[in-house]
């Protein structure tokens, strides 16, 4: 396991390594030279776009230029924003991190879980006219043509309905005098969502080892615990409220980004399910007399799920992309937006550096994945 | 296989030929009984009825402008409908699907957009799938450095946001149409269909013949070109349903976002709904919106439809994606 | 399964936190007001909401101004309003009129100074102006902020505001006595509506702050430490001060207490004349005698207890909340768009407003290529161009025809007499007289345009055009911008295209990214004809900074090339001309010159279309060029309900 888990670290790395390249190489494809941009920006003094060639070398020999590269990207050095001087652009992009990683990591969560349990119950409903209707409309909404959809969803449930606020992650009147800043709230919140995972996680693996976890009724009950203790906690924080109304704005963008990305983990669980239960120990498991549900939950979607977690990693991918319309649409500032802005305002130090952490994140999440991945496989466990 | 023993060089094409021509023999035989499979498929069918429709559009489309409809009025880019009092305006006889706020045609720009859709997505797909069965056959044959790096790049594209990507491309590059298409081509190839490829690659390669391939003496060219190249092509095909779905719906989007250099598209369409401020008119300027949004997601679908109903029966074993 | 697990939980934990808080707002242990005291505390105070599309990048007026990139209308409209100016323009008509200074400046004179010939000119200052801190608003602040640009040589806009080519110094002559003097004498540009218009820095804020940036070393250190500065309750003396930004989600300002202008009354009447009075206070009053019929009257304000500028990432949601309710008006440069406004009117508590923006778009001439140096080409060109056609047919309205070098709404400088080609010409009668005038100057073909039989098209294509020394006219290009970035002058580029081969000029219209032309139009030999667009000043010193041969350079703004001495003459006198009715006279030449010689074919400007909640604000009036958003939504003199 721990051989296998540094081979998975190694290649990585050279993914890395690949994508640093990549990088160099989107930059020197442009017509001019990337220095061109930063040199003869009118917007940028002087005296900066002398620094920033001193800084990326341009002046030098290609070689040196990309050992450069390789050494301003280990150091998080993507140069300075033109449309944000003289902020730089790490300095932008720390800023809108957490509001995306709020939303999308939410939305990954549950938009699998909603593919994941509609696959389950496709594959157990075969040929039926559900499984069409659900595969047609998955399908549609795969490839509906986000932008407007996302806008018919604010159109219809905050203007129409009323049900939610029209964009934005949160109130101003709410927030005038708010003694924390929305970033310091969004740092909070993902640090609960992360302590409670790690918890729970933790707490499943102990009950595992003592052999508990037969018993649906305790993680249950260990998951109520920790969820409780952080409602709590927000409660008597004094910034819940805060908390409450940036929920509040994450409902209809998570929504939008769930009804567009479900279908593809849908359509896979289904596959991957019915490979399943072809299996000789379904078919065993079903001799044995079990329940329906039991053989469903317990034997077969456990086994079928291996595949879909990995393409979790594609949904990530897709998560982002549909972050970029999503955030533009529910005036949301992330990476997605800012990715978007910096290419419409032409900041092209800002749009590499945005895109360069959007890889990075993908890389680390498919780092997790895999991970994830050797706990739920037990063929590379025992190896 | 009907010939062991490398032939002499000047018979080697006629040894192709025959091998090739009993290999299309084949492949017909087995496309009738595929069809016969896929036709059962209720899902796969409807797919290919919408790109049907779809073609019939892009077709007729030359063919009005040449007969019924007049550049002045009925050109996509430069028409004007004169006859309105106001624009956009809704359908009328003169215009079925009424006007754009320049005074276009819609059902012009619509049909003329379904020729670049085609034309995109074929592009895009032709490459993605000469570039994926060959990084696949030869990541496959040769294996060690060869095969890490093609994955490794493959991990790398697969797990990088397209639609990101492009939108970063585009500001570097400054993206047409056909580059885009060639963009996508290459993303896709050396991307997620090359995984794919290569895993059919490998069941491929420790087939006996390709050993009885190897013992005659032949070289890895030729046994990849002759031997598992066109072993791939059923699988290559299925994945260009996937590309062109994915090829669309990008143009669509990075148009939206206006940041490409193309005079119509589906997505200028709606762009040029949205510039004019009517994406919010709802029911009252649908004709602006709905079909240009609809031509997207029904082509985008029905591409995917027939790749998965393909999925199914061409390879039963395969969990596409 | 257990992953699932995991799932499950972070979303009840999402589903918990939302039901656990709404039931109890549980009293806070750190003593921080719980929601509900806090929208009771809100109820009573009237709060101007504003809709932006952009996020601030600075609340440094020194950086807004300084660095180029933070020139953002959007930190503009923020910041607007909080460091008074010596003069200003009046509402509506654009009078130059005092601002911080009490009445008109002395007289330019010429004096030694140092050893050295100055021209002076003496201002006195309003006494009882005073910045948000208590301190008085004094010479010192100007001298200090004047003092600050020229020493730590700041660039971009501070330049144009502080010449460092004319500005000497200034100095207190007491503190509300105040002296500038200027290297030679200036132009209207350099001194009225120059440093005349510097925004004045609080000293006993920025004292401290400059001095810190200046242990920096070199220049580029220093302002950069000076533009870094995040500044913190910065003094103001305008009706508002800023107090809190929510990065990515709205700013807010508050209102300043002790704004010297509140209950100020200007009036404006029919006959020019200009008062603005605060009973017991200041009184002034100029342009004329203050009698007949008043075209204006309003009370300056604020209003209201504090503005919001509420960002929103796209046009569509923005528009959803004004509906609805959630903002008030929607601050944007370029108004909104036609169909988005045509779904606001008629709609309940929401009026509409139409102005003209100050701004136009052209198509330009390399004169540094055969044929566009021939004065006959670029005429027939001019004449072939059916401006009206587009516009009122074509864009439906979406713009207006424009001919003028300076845009008819900006009525002091206008020149009323400038020719219009080609105005209302039938096809017909535009390619007739385009023919007559390429024919008149040497011009063939070998096959001459053709009109139909009822004259509405062209039947027979031109073919072979020869320039006077016979030469084909080579292929051109007319770079424009995509209908992706700009729909309207993608169509305006397309029918050129489309009218002038008719008639035999080879030309192609390459759509393409705004980017891509200004790199292209940088190269002076790179390029044929172009399409792009200028927005304006009010007073038009730009005809010389335009059209003016010595601009004519890499990087300078006479990108076509246009050269005329007789012109350049002209249009430096503008730039040192200080007496206003002589300016008015020249400009006005000027721009008969520019017809006359077409380096630019104006083609359109287009209108700004706002809309607000006229159920909740009053404003004093809502015809002004480039509307409300120019004047940053009119804070200080709106009535909120």
């Amino acid at each position: 396991m721990a051989g296998y888990l540094l081979r998975r670290l190694l290649q990585v790395l050279v993914t890395l390594f690949l994508f640093v390249t990549l990088s160099f190489f989107l930059i020197q494809a442009q017509p001019g030279d990337y220095s061109s941009f930063y040199s003869l920006n009118p917007k940028l003094p002087p005296e900066v776009q002398s620094r920033v060639r001193a800084q990326f070398g341009l002046d030098r020999p290609l070689g040196e230029q990309y050992l450069l590269h390789l050494k301003n990207f280990a150091t998080g050095n993507f140069g300075v924003s033109f449309s944000h001087y003289p902020q730089s652009v790490l300095e932008v992009i720390l800023e809108r991190l957490p509001r995306t990683a709020a939303l999308f990591l939410t939305a990954t969560v549950v938009s699998f879980y909603a593919g994941f349990f509609l696959g389950k119950m496709l594959a157990w409903r075969r040929g039926g006219w559900v499984e069409y209707s659900a595969t047609i409309s998955g399908v549609a909404l795969f490839t509906v043509f986000t932008p407007w959809f996302a806008l018919m969803m604010i159109w219809l449930f905050a203007f129409k309905l009323g049900w939610f606020p029209l964009g934005k992650f949160l109130d101003p009147l709410v927030w005038r005098n708010a003694p924390v800043s929305a970033n310091q709230v969004f740092g909070y919140m993902l640090f609960t969502g992360a302590a409670i995972a790690v918890i729970l996680f933790l707490a499943m693996l102990l009950l595992a080892q003592l052999g508990l976890r037969r018993r649906g009724w305790l993680p249950a009950a260990v998951a109520i615990i920790c969820v409780a203790s952080a409602v709590i906690a927000w409660a008597g924080s004094g910034v819940g409220y805060l908390a409450l109304d940036i929920l509040k704005h994450m409902v209809l963008p998570i929504a939008t980004l769930t009804l567009i990305s479900f279908a593809g983990t849908m359509l896979l669980t289904r596959n991957s399910m019915l490979e399943t239960l072809r299996e000789d120990y379904i078919t065993a498991a079903r001799a044995k007399g079990l329940p329906e549900k039991v053989v469903r939950d317990r034997h077969a979607a456990r086994n079928a799920l291996l595949p879909v977690v990995t393409s979790l990693v594609f949904s990530l991918a897709f998560a982002v992309d549909g972050g970029v319309i999503t955030e533009s649409v529910f005036s949301w500032p992330g990476m997605g937006l800012t990715l978007l802005d910096a290419v419409l305002s032409e900041d092209l130090p800002l749009a590499m550096g945005a895109l360069v952490f959007v890889g990075l994140l993908a890389l680390v999440a498919h780092a997790v994945a895999d991970v994830l991945y050797v706990y739920l496989d037990p063929r590379i466990r025992y190896q | 296989m009907n010939h062991d023993g490398r032939p002499p060089e000047g018979f080697a094409p006629a040894g192709r030929t025959s091998l090739w021509a009993a290999r299309v023999r084949l492949a017909l035989r087995s496309s009738r009984e595929t069809w016969r499979a896929f036709a059962a498929n209720p899902i796969g069918v409807v797919g290919v009825a919408i790109i049907l429709i779809f073609g019939l559009m892009a077709v007729a489309h030359p063919l009005l402008m040449a007969t019924l409809w007049d550049p002045t009025t009925y050109d996509p880019v430069t028409g004007f409908g004169f006859d309105e009092i106001s624009h956009p305006a809704p359908p009328s006889w003169r215009h079925l699907l009424g006007t754009d706020p320049l005074g276009r045609d819609i059902l012009s720009q619509l049909t003329a957009s379904t020729t670049s859709a085609f034309v995109l997505g074929l592009v895009a797909a032709l490459v993605t799938v000469g570039i994926a069965t060959m990084v696949g056959a030869l990541a496959a044959y040769y294996g060690g450095v060869v095969d890490a790096f093609f994955m490794r790049l493959a991990d790398l594209i697969i797990i990088l946001p397209t639609i990101s990507l492009l939108i970063v491309l585009t500001a570097l590059l400054g993206l047409n149409l056909f580059q885009l298409a060639l963009v996508l081509g290459v993303l896709g190839g050396f991307g997620g269909t090359a995984v794919v490829i290569k895993s059919q690659a490998l069941s491929i390669k420790v087939k006996p013949y390709i050993e009885a391939a190897q013992l005659a003496g032949g070289g890895p060219w030729h046994i990849i070109l002759v031997h598992i190249v066109p072993n791939l092509l059923p699988l290559s095909l299925l994945y260009m349903m996937f590309t062109v779905t994915g090829a669309i719906f990008s143009e669509a989007v990075l148009s939206f976002f206006g940041i490409l250099h193309i005079r119509m598209s589906w997505g200028i369409m709606i762009h040029t709904a949205s510039t004019g401020g009517y994406l919010l008119g709802g029911a009252s300027y649908w004709w602006l919106i709905v079909p240009a949004g609809a031509a997207i997601t029904l082509l985008c679908s029905s591409f995917y439809l027939v790749g998965r109903a393909l999925d199914e029966v061409v390879n039963p074993r395969l969990r596409g994606r | 399964m257990r992953v699932i697990w995991l799932w499950l939980a972070l979303v009840a934990l999402a589903l918990s936190i939302t039901i656990g808080c709404n039931k109890s707002p549980v009293p806070s242990p750190t003593g921080i007001t719980p929601p509900q005291t806090q929208a009771v505390a809100q109820g009573g105070s009237k709060v101007y909401k504003l809709g932006v599309f952009s996020d601030l990048t600075t609340t440094n007026l020194w950086t807004l101004y300084g660095s180029g990139p933070d020139n953002t209308v959007w930190n503009l409209y923020v910041l607007a309003g909080g460091h008074p100016s010596l003069y200003g323009y009046s509402d509506q008509r654009f009078d130059w009129i005092p601002s911080l200074a009490e009445g008109f400046p002395t007289p330019l004179k010429e004096e030694t100074f140092q050893g050295r010939t100055v021209w002076t000119a003496e201002v006195t200052l309003k006494k009882g102006v005073q910045w948000s801190d208590g301190k008085d608003v004094t010479g010192d602040d100007f001298v200090f902020t004047a003092a600050t640009v020229q020493d730590l040589q700041l660039t971009s806009n501070w330049v144009s505001i502080v010449d460092p080519e004319f500005f000497d110094h200034a100095e207190a002559l007491g503190p509300h006595r105040l002296k500038v003097a200027f290297k030679k004498k200036p132009g209207l540009s350099i001194w009225q509506f120059g440093i005349a218009f510097m925004p004045i820095m609080s000293k006993a804020y920025w004292e401290p702050v400059v001095a810190e940036a200046k242990k920096q070393g070199d220049l580029p250190a220093i302002q950069k430490a000076l533009f870094s500065h995040a500044p913190q309750n910065e003094p103001t003396a305008g009706g508002f001060a800023f107090k809190r930004r929510e990065k990515g989600a709205f700013a807010e300002k508050v209102k300043n207490p002790g704004y010297y202008f509140a209950g100020s009354v200007v009036t404006e009447y029919e006959n020019g004349a200009y008062v603005e009075a605060k009973p017991g206070v200041y009184s002034f009053s100029a342009y004329g005698e203050p009698s007949g019929a008043k075209a204006l009257e309003y009370t300056t304000g604020p209003f209201v207890d504090g503005v919001i500028f509420s960002i929103y990432g796209n046009q569509e949601s923005a528009v959803l909340a004004l509906k609805k309710g959630e903002i008030d008006f929607l601050l944007n440069p370029n108004g909104v768009q036609r169909g988005l406004l045509e779904q606001l009117q008629g709609q309940p508590g929401i009026a509409t407003i139409e102005n003209a923006a100050n701004s136009y778009r052209y198509l330009g001439f390399n004169f540094r290529r055969a044929p566009m140096d021939q004065k006959a080409f670029r005429q027939a060109v001019a004449l072939l161009i059916d401006k009206e056609f587009i516009t009122r047919t074509v864009l439906q309205g979406a713009a207006i025809p424009a001919y003028g070098y300076v845009p008819p709404g900006n009525v002091f400088w206008h020149q009323p007499k400038i020719p219009e080609p080609g105005k209302d010409l039938n096809r017909a009668d535009r390619v007739a007289q385009a023919v007559q005038t390429l024919k008149a100057a040497g011009f063939t073909w070998e096959t001459e345009p053709r009109m139909g039989r009822d004259g509405s098209f062209v039947e027979v294509r031109g073919k072979g055009l020869r320039m006077p020394n016979g030469e084909l006219v080579p292929d051109m290009e007319l770079l424009a911008p995509s209908a992706g970035y700009d729909p309207l002058r993608a169509t305006f580029a397309i029918w050129i295209e489309r009218w002038l081969s008719e008639v035999g000029i080879p030309v192609r219209a390459n759509l393409t990214g705004f980017n891509v032309i200004v790199e292209r139009i940088n190269n002076p030999n790179g390029f044929d004809m172009w399409m792009l667009g200028w927005s304006l000043t009010n007073y038009p010193d730009y005809l010389e900074a335009f059209f003016h041969s010595r601009h004519a350079v890499a990087d300078g703004l006479n990108r076509g090339g246009y050269a005329n001495p007789e012109y350049d003459r002209l249009a430096s006198q503008l730039l040192v001309e200080t007496d206003m009715q002589q300016a008015k006279q020249i400009a006005g030449q000027l721009q008969l010159f520019l017809a006359e010689d077409l380096p630019y074919v104006v083609l359109y400007t287009s209108p700004v279309l706002e809309a607000y909640r006229s159920d909740r604000l009053k404003f004093p009036y809502t015809d002004t060029l480039d509307g409300i958003q120019d004047l940053s939504g009119m804070t200080t003199a709106v009535v909120v309900e």
